[in-house]
């Protein structure tokens, strides 16, 4: 395979996507699994295949049409939750239910040739692109540079909304930013490991962290370290196998995470 | 001469009413106890004193470039979220004004670093907040709000997970916070309001205060007590103190 790297641009491209989507799901996984927000991306993942299938019905990117949706999603179910008092539990069912019945009914409407899916669903990234690298890359230096300018302040609205509250902050667009960014996260998520997938990339390594270390940042960090070389693993594995790569990738780390707290009981 | 004046507020929850015919004032230095039923409206006094709610009616005047501190219950966070100690401290050295990269200075460290010593927590610096007793987390949250040196402390029910000598340890500090500061604290404590608060304010929907100069007297207690919470707080240790009260005087 390190013959490959060299010698394949597609491989070369895989790596580069793997070590991009671990940087991100370093960062942002940890937020999400410590706001508990982790149905809420699972709602805005799956929201996504509606923009996905419109994408195609429509003939344009199809992962620009999943970015809107999931963003619309994010957006919605935090305003809805404030307007109605709906449980955000319940409206996060609907969402996730509504985007994949959209997306398969888009799908089944668009003429002609009918796309695979799987792609979306489980990921496959070996059919990652140079231009979705460059996507990626934009979207991760967006998210990265939102954290992290304000990183006292993310640090706080995660621990203690109210204190921020208190000082004045207006954290309701805190919220509204914090969706938007684990929005964009899942969408760099989907090629390479696929919507169904994403949530497992962005919990399972900020898991594993919280084995070590008891600080947030450190947390953050590890989870990238973990992310990366769980990645390269399914990756390795996958390819010499010939087996598909998100689902290694998922399975690995699952494997490692139930090792790792084995092992430090 | 007063920090707070709160004038015939009504707080409504949508169609609920949380507070009516709200009337309170607060001393500047003085040490008050908020008291009532649970549901009654306490924290809704507080986050109307804090603007984090608005009044349907009435108004709350708060003396000019008056700093008020809040200490929220610690029933309303996570603790095994993972923050330090000494980051939990640094919080309360957050600007107001939302600043890009923003980071804490040498000063905002030392001050932390000083407030810990005051507060007999700087050994727990590096701990995760989970890692703490009751006592030693309700410390670390009056800590990040007096790193700011706060002219008023609002406590949200300080003591109401910590064995009786942590409760003690709290009230010791909050009274000698109050040598230099306003004190308002909820709680549910009352063998400690006698001995440490100096006014006192019952919250059931509406508000019943009391405010003599120098310490409470039995006629007002008994007047605080006519106020509906009476059945609810039925203490022991309330009626032992007044009984104690009555029997010196009767000495």
């Amino acid at each position: 395979m390190i013959d490959a790297l060299f010698e394949y641009t597609f491989i070369r491209n895989a790596v580069l996507a793997s070590i991009i989507a671990s940087i991100v799901c370093g960062v942002i996984g940890t937020i999400i699994v410590e706001k508990k927000l982790v149905s809420m991306s699972g709602g805005i993942a799956h929201t996504s295949f509606g923009g996905i299938g419109l994408g195609y019905l429509l003939g344009f990117e199809p992962i620009i049409g999943g970015l809107i949706f999931a963003v619309i999603a994010a957006v919605s179910i935090s305003k809805i939750r404030r307007e109605t008092k709906t449980k955000s539990d319940t409206l996060i069912g609907m969402f996730w239910a509504v985007g994949m019945a959209l997306g398969i009914l888009f799908i089944s409407m668009s003429s002609g040739y009918q796309p695979d899916m799987t792609s979306y669903l489980f990921g496959d990234i070996l059919t990652v692109s140079s231009v979705y690298i460059k996507i990626m890359v934009v979207l991760s230096i967006i998210i990265l540079g939102i954290i992290f300018t304000a990183f006292n302040y993310w640090k706080a609205y995660l621990f203690d909304e109210e204190y921020l509250k208190v000082l004045g902050i207006d954290i309701k667009i805190l919220e509204y930013i914090l969706f938007i960014i684990i929005s964009l996260s899942i969408v760099i998520l989907i090629k390479v490991v696929g919507i169904i997938l994403a949530i497992a990339l962005l919990t399972i390594p900020p898991a594993i962290s919280k084995l070590f270390t008891k600080d947030l940042k450190k947390i953050m960090g590890l989870s990238i370290i973990f992310g990366i070389i769980l990645s390269f693993l399914g990756l390795y594995i996958s390819y010499n196998f010939n087996i598909p790569s998100g689902s290694t990738i998922i399975l690995v780390s699952v494997v490692s995470f139930l090792v790792v707290s084995f092992l430090k009981k | 001469m007063y920090d707070i004046l709160i004038n015939n507020i009504k707080v409504n929850y949508g169609d609920v009413v949380a507070l009516k015919n709200g009337n309170l004032k607060i001393r500047s230095k003085s040490f008050l106890g908020i008291i009532g039923p649970n549901g009654g409206g306490k924290t809704t006094l507080f986050k109307v004193i804090l603007g984090l709610k608005k009044p349907k009616s009435g108004e709350v005047i708060i003396k000019e470039n008056l700093k008020i501190g809040y200490v929220p219950q610690t029933t309303e966070f996570d603790k095994s979220f993972p923050i330090l100690v000494k980051d939990v401290i640094l919080m309360g050295r957050l600007d107001k004004k939302f600043k890009l990269f923003q980071k804490y200075s040498t000063y905002d460290k030392k001050e932390a670093d000083k407030i810990m010593e005051k507060l007999d927590i700087k050994h727990l610096r590096n701990r995760q907040i989970g890692e703490l007793s009751g006592g030693q987390l309700q410390r670390v949250l009056i800590g990040r709000t007096l790193v700011n040196n706060p002219d008023v402390l609002l406590l949200d029910e300080p003591t109401s997970s910590l064995d009786s000598s942590a409760k003690k340890e709290i009230f010791d500090l909050l009274k000698e916070l109050n040598k230099e500061k306003t004190v308002v604290v909820i709680t549910h404590d009352m063998e400690y309001v006698y001995k440490y608060i100096d006014s006192i304010a019952c919250v059931n929907q509406s508000i019943h205060y009391h405010d003599e100069d120098d310490t409470l007297t039995e006629d007002n207690l008994k007047d605080v007590y006519n106020c509906p919470i009476n059945l609810l707080l039925q203490s022991g240790a309330v009626q032992k103190r007044m009984m104690e009260r009555e029997g010196s005087n009767n000495d």
